[in-house]
């Protein structure tokens, strides 16, 4: 057993290069505590990803925003530049948990554990967000988020890879967040969603929509894509959107129990976020 | 592991096992026992302390991740013998019940009031979100934090 | 009533409590706080399966380094207990041991590890091997009434006769019969302090056992019958308790403690953890019932039948004690002429039922209030007016026997309550509130329970009360403090009666060493009401014997002694309370005290209505509670902030019944909440602001008039939230929880019949 604190990449990949099949990346460890007591495991050594500065910060180019994979729940949610750029992101990641939670989960570890509720990776993947990976050797690859994380608590990395950062493009678009749980707050999404949208001339213009916790992992939602497109934000048709999230969740999850309750619950969270999106429009056009 | 960090305003070093949970390491190398554990994974809130300032639950930190971090327990909320604010508006306006849940209670309010001093009744709620209590409806609580906030009780 | 309520000088104040202090610095030694040196730890090893022959090999767990013991069926006494009696005077049937012999639920205790370090305990409980050899487990009332045996008990209790008013089903004399099919779940009681015990042998050879428990007298017997050991040499010390609600009410982690103490003559510490506690406890039992009620055109209710199904779960526990329970609170509700109640509860293969805050008012009241709404949509009537044509009146007789309902102010609670929420306005107009996405609903609720076990149990107490030569008082008294401020309440009830500091008084909490016996522990909303008076008796007994002494030593006249602040005065001269202690021992060669058994002469009825606004969500199946208003009747406020602090806390339970919380299991008796990120308890964003109100009108027997608040406090809340989500949707939701779900089932197909 043995606990690694690397201070800085270089330590990093020495301490990848020498981990084995029970050694746990640790960020905020709000999942991996839980995950170790219901596997019973009792003796592991860990790498601590806590102290590294260089996962810890969010800053911008001229085209990107970069986010550290260490950058926790809280700071997402506080963070102008991401407030400003991806605020599905910043409102995604004010909804994880609790207060406590939020503290210490990270941006990383939530894409990392590839939950089917995660509630970042639909924001992520809309955004067509990459991450750059570190592994063993100290080589750095890009990879699409949406290639390696497959959901149901699995990703295509390596056994010895760590995402360091997550890059966004700054695109010109409105983008909300909504997600429902059994409860108002600290809930486990049963199903989320973000939309990511153009807007011309009042109307949603090559809108994104990605839906979360129906599949393994958030998965696009093109019939209801169709059924916003040249939709105003003011005018929506509020009956045939509703035909379309039906449609996109049978078409999802055919088979599943929960599939009547999720229809209506998706119609609300699209609701939610045209509402959203409504609002952040009179914002904007202020 | 040769464990170094600030606790309760005081720099320790202590060798222990930094596999363990930062829960276990406060109650049982610390013998801080304000430290509650109430449901193992982060749901309830009765564990919680001041990781640099913010609240996190100790059951789901390992002890071996605040090396060189400051935290804070109940046990450190008092100065120089005279009790927080928050402390003082728990006893008097009867946000106390069976206590269980109090020291975690008290401290997720602390980091509220670090950054939000004249917090709204709203977010004096997200900020004990994370904080269960089956005793008091949590009125009381948010009345005590409230006052506080108010700065009717300091 | 003995005093005029405006002269209370210590009752109804908010007191601080002493214990609030140490709990707000982090100070206070709950007893996972405790250590003991050379103390041990233990687990139960809990059932994966529902029903299983079992073979448990403990090889691999006893070789974990620091494991001490690994115990089972095979190491522990053949001796049988049922952990719901709290006396050996009582027989509900004895069926479990401390360790089970087969697997009856997921959860079942089936073996008890111990170990030098939490740790080591840990991983050892993963290393028991037990192999199932398992059986079709019956799961739900349902699967129960289908399966031979499982009738665990039955009764029927009435008064008239609802058949003949009702003949073959067709309702006579122009009655209009509703009928109401619901049920209530299985909850956990989420006390925040999961259960432990801590026990040691003392330097006299005596076992001594810390449990944050409600009844010491009851782990003593159940300790002295399973382990042969002598009462005598059985101490139990009430613990401070993280919050019990019923769940630390009957024995649970306590025989197993003991046990291993005294065969390893060491101090262990018996602790459980969430899924422990969620999974291998006792719950509130889930009910199912049917509620037919025949209603006249004008309101009157002339008839009702109630026939209800108890999920008793694995043991027999409180089969009939929570049938009886239940049947009993209906009858002492409203005024009905005819009414059955059938009651019959089943084994299932699940967690056994047991004490829960509101002891079967919260079952038996969440479907038939649903059905009384029902009624008065039926007749085009206001469901408060119905409920006040129909309410009990003060000093009613129960009609099947039972004790007289005392001081029953439910209907000034009602009219209060209608006036304070504006009800008839909000009623007419909530729906003008009503969006797109959104429907406002507004109901009310009432709820019935009692004071103690009078009339069904062995009910008294008994109190030991001393005026020390410092000028202190102490009381003795087998009382637990739950960390509702019980110790506060009878502070200042003595402090009345003795007419002195209340902090300058002390009531130990149960201890069977130091405190006379008690009959039942606190539990059946019996403290104030029963212990209380007593303390008050007693507290007036000995101001009297120290007036008596005074006349003897200081030749006072007896009739001009007055009391007051810790000073007795007649005329012009007064003696402190020290001094009088004092001069006692010296001149009357006696210590100032007193004694006294006390059995209550009745048990009244205590009642409540709640009122609710909610704002369901038509998308999301999700109800939000807006405004929650609760109305008591308490007789007598003890402590202001106490007793508010109930009425909040019981909301948030009972609203938890309504909208989150269940135990819930899968076909094959798995638990599919095993915690609190599964089970929901209302969190601080989801809890309404909770106003509440206090009829005081003094119930005659009660402690300067005050009767029960803290069960009662969790009952009408949820009721009153169906009727407000009924009154929103124009739906008929009587199964609790009314989950998302159960609302967007029932609008969606709404919306296909308007298609």
């Amino acid at each position: 057993m043995s606990f690694r604190i690397p201070q800085n990449l270089d330590e990093l990949a020495a301490a990848l290069r020498e981990k084995d099949e029970n050694t746990y990346l640790c960020a905020g460890g709000t999942d991996l505590v839980i995950h170790l007591r219901k596997e019973k495991k009792f003796h592991y050594s860990l790498i601590d990803l806590t102290h590294l500065p260089e996962l810890s910060q969010i800053t911008e180019t001229e085209d990107s925003v970069i986010i550290g994979a260490g950058v926790t729940m809280t700071e997402l949610e506080q963070s102008p530049l991401v407030r400003t750029w991806i605020p599905a992101l910043s409102k995604a990641a004010s909804m994880v948990g609790s207060t406590q939670i939020r503290n210490r989960a990270t941006l990383g570890g939530n894409v990392a554990n590839a939950s089917q509720s995660s509630d970042t990776t639909p924001v992520l993947l809309a955004y067509g967000a990459e991450a750059e990976i570190l592994d063993g050797t100290g080589a750095v690859t890009k990879r699409l988020v949406d290639d390696f994380v497959e959901g149901l608590e699995k990703t295509t990395l390596g056994e010895r890879e760590v995402i360091l950062k997550f890059i966004v493009k700054k695109q010109h678009v409105l983008s909300a967040f909504a997600k429902v749980g059994a409860r108002k707050a600290v809930t486990i999404s049963k199903i989320n969603g973000c939309i990511c949208t153009e807007i011309k001339e009042g109307c949603m213009m090559h809108p994104v929509v990605y839906l979360g916790a129906v599949g393994a992992k958030a998965g696009r939602a093109r019939l209801i894509e169709a059924c916003l497109e040249g939709q105003t934000l003011s005018g929506c048709d509020e009956e045939k959107i509703r035909d379309a999230v039906y449609a996109q969740i049978e078409e999802n999850i055919p088979n599943r129990p929960s599939k009547h309750y999720k229809k209506s619950a998706a119609f609300g969270v699209i609701d939610q976020i045209l509402d959203d999106l409504r609002r952040a429009e009179e914002e904007a056009g202020r | 592991m040769l464990l170094r960090c600030m606790i309760n305003g005081e720099q320790i070093e202590k060798e222990t096992e930094p596999t363990k949970r930062l829960l276990d390491f406060l109650r049982e190398d610390c013998g801080l026992t304000g430290v509650k554990e109430g449901c193992s994974e982060g749901e309830c809130g009765a564990c919680t302390v001041l990781l640099d300032r913010k609240a996190v639950t100790s059951c789901t930190v390992f002890a071996g991740q605040v090396m060189d971090r400051e935290i804070t327990t109940i046990e450190g909320l008092e100065q120089n013998g005279e009790l927080d604010a928050l402390q003082k508006a728990f006893i008097r306006m009867g946000a106390v019940q069976c206590g269980f849940c109090t020291p975690g209670m008290i401290l997720s309010c602390k980091a509220l009031l670090y950054e939000n001093p004249h917090p709204t009744v709203e977010e004096i709620k997200r900020a004990i979100e994370g904080n269960l209590c089956r005793c008091t409806g949590y009125e009381k609580i948010v009345k005590a934090v409230n006052a506080v906030g108010e700065g009717e009780i300091k | 009533m003995d005093t005029n309520k405006s002269d209370l000088k210590y009752v109804g104040k908010s007191y601080i409590r002493e214990d609030v202090y140490d709990k707000a610095r982090g100070k206070t030694k709950y007893t996972c706080d405790r250590q003991i040196a050379g103390m041990l730890y233990a687990k139960l090893v809990l059932s994966e399966k529902a029903n299983a022959d079992i073979t448990i090999r403990t090889e691999k767990a006893k070789q974990v380094p620091g494991v001490r013991a690994v115990f089972t069926h095979a190491n522990v006494p053949k001796i049988p207990y049922n952990p719901h009696n709290w006396s050996a005077c009582l027989d509900a049937p004895m069926d479990q041991y401390i360790l089970s012999e087969k697997a009856r639920y997921v959860g079942d205790h089936l073996a008890l590890v111990v170990g030098e370090t939490k740790a080591a305990v840990e991983e050892a409980v993963s290393l028991v091997e037990i192999d199932y050899d398992e059986a079709a487990p019956v799961i739900g009332l349902n699967a129960a009434r289908k399966t031979e045996g499982m009738l665990a008990f039955e009764k029927e209790v009435s008064c008239g006769d609802y058949e003949a008013l009702t003949g073959d089903g067709e309702a006579k004399d122009g009655l209009i019969v509703v009928s109401t099919e619901g049920s209530t779940q299985k909850i956990h009681h989420s006390a925040i302090e999961p259960h432990i015990a801590l026990s040691e042998i003392d330097e006299n050879g005596n076992l001594v056992l810390w449990t944050p428990c409600q009844t010491v007298y009851q782990v003593r017997y159940h300790i002295s019958h399973l382990l042969g050991i002598p009462y005598t040499k059985v101490r139990v010390i009430k613990a401070v308790m993280g919050g019990s609600f019923g769940g630390k009410g009957q024995t649970v982690v306590e025989p197993a403690c003991a046990f291993a103490t005294w065969i390893l003559r060491c101090p262990v510490m018996l602790y459980m953890d969430r899924q422990d506690a969620v999974m291998g406890t006792r719950s509130r039992n889930a009910t199912e019932t049917r509620v037919k009620t025949a209603v006249t055109r004008d309101g009157v209710i002339r008839g009702r039948r109630i026939d209800a199904d108890i999920d008793g779960g694995a043991y027999y526990t409180n089969a009939s004690a929570i049938a009886m329970a239940y049947c009993k609170k209906l009858f002492r509700m409203y005024h009905v002429e005819n009414q059955t109640c059938h009651v019959r509860t089943f084994y299932t293969n699940t967690i056994s039922g047991g004490a829960c805050r509101g002891y079967g008012s919260p079952q038996a009241h969440a479907v038939t209030e649903v059905n009384l709404d029902q009624a008065a949509n039926a007749i085009g009537m206001d469901p408060c007016e119905l409920r006040l044509k129909n309410i009990v009146h003060p000093m009613d007789d129960d009609p099947t026997g039972g004790t007289n309902l005392g001081n029953a102010r439910i209907e000034e609670c009602i009219r209060k309550g209608m006036e304070v929420f504006s009800w008839k306005e909000k009623r007419e107009h909530i729906h003008e509130k009503d969006t797109r996405r959104y429907a406002y609903g507004v109901g009310m609720a009432c709820g019935a329970h009692g004071n103690g076990y009078k009339g069904a149990y062995p009910e008294f107490t008994n109190v030991t009360i001393s005026l020390h030569p410092d000028g202190t008082v102490e009381v003795q008294i087998g009382i637990h403090d739950q960390g509702c401020g019980t110790v506060m309440t009878m502070q200042q009830i003595a402090a009345e009666a003795l007419h002195m500091d209340v902090y300058r008084i002390k009531i130990h909490e149960a201890d069977t060493f130091i405190t006379p016996y008690d009959a039942a522990g606190t539990q059946a909303s019996r403290v104030t009401y029963v212990c209380g008076r007593a303390v008050q008796k007693a507290g007036e007994q000995l101001l009297d014997k120290m007036k008596q002494a005074c006349v003897e030593m200081y030749q006072w006249d007896q009739d001009k002694i007055e009391a007051d602040d810790g000073i007795l005065r007649c005329e012009k001269e007064e003696k402190s309370y020290k001094q009088i202690a004092l001069d006692y021992e010296l001149k009357c060669c006696r210590y100032m005290h007193t004694e006294l058994e006390y059995e209550p002469p009745s048990n009244p009825g205590t009642y409540c209505c709640a009122f609710a606004e909610v704002r369901v969500d038509k998308y999301t199946g999700q109800t939000e509670v807006l405004d929650l208003f609760c109305v008591h009747d308490v007789g007598q406020v003890m402590n202001r902030t106490l007793s508010e602090g109930q009425v909040e806390g019981g909301a948030q339970m009972s609203l938890g019944q309504a909208l989150f919380e269940e135990i819930s299991y899968d076909a094959k008796g798995r638990v599919k909440t095993k915690n609190f990120s599964k089970y929901h308890i209302i969190n601080a964003p989801d809890m309404p602001k909770v106003r509440s109100i206090f009829v005081e009108d003094g119930e005659p027997d009660g402690p300067y008039g005050g009767k029960s608040l803290g069960e009662i406090a969790a009952v009408a809340p949820a009721p009153a939230v169906a009727n407000a989500i009924n009154y929103a949707l124009g739906s008929c939701f009587a199964s609790y929880p009314i989950t998302p779900e159960k609302v967007v089932a029932y609008l969606e197909e709404k919306r296909k019949e308007g298609n």
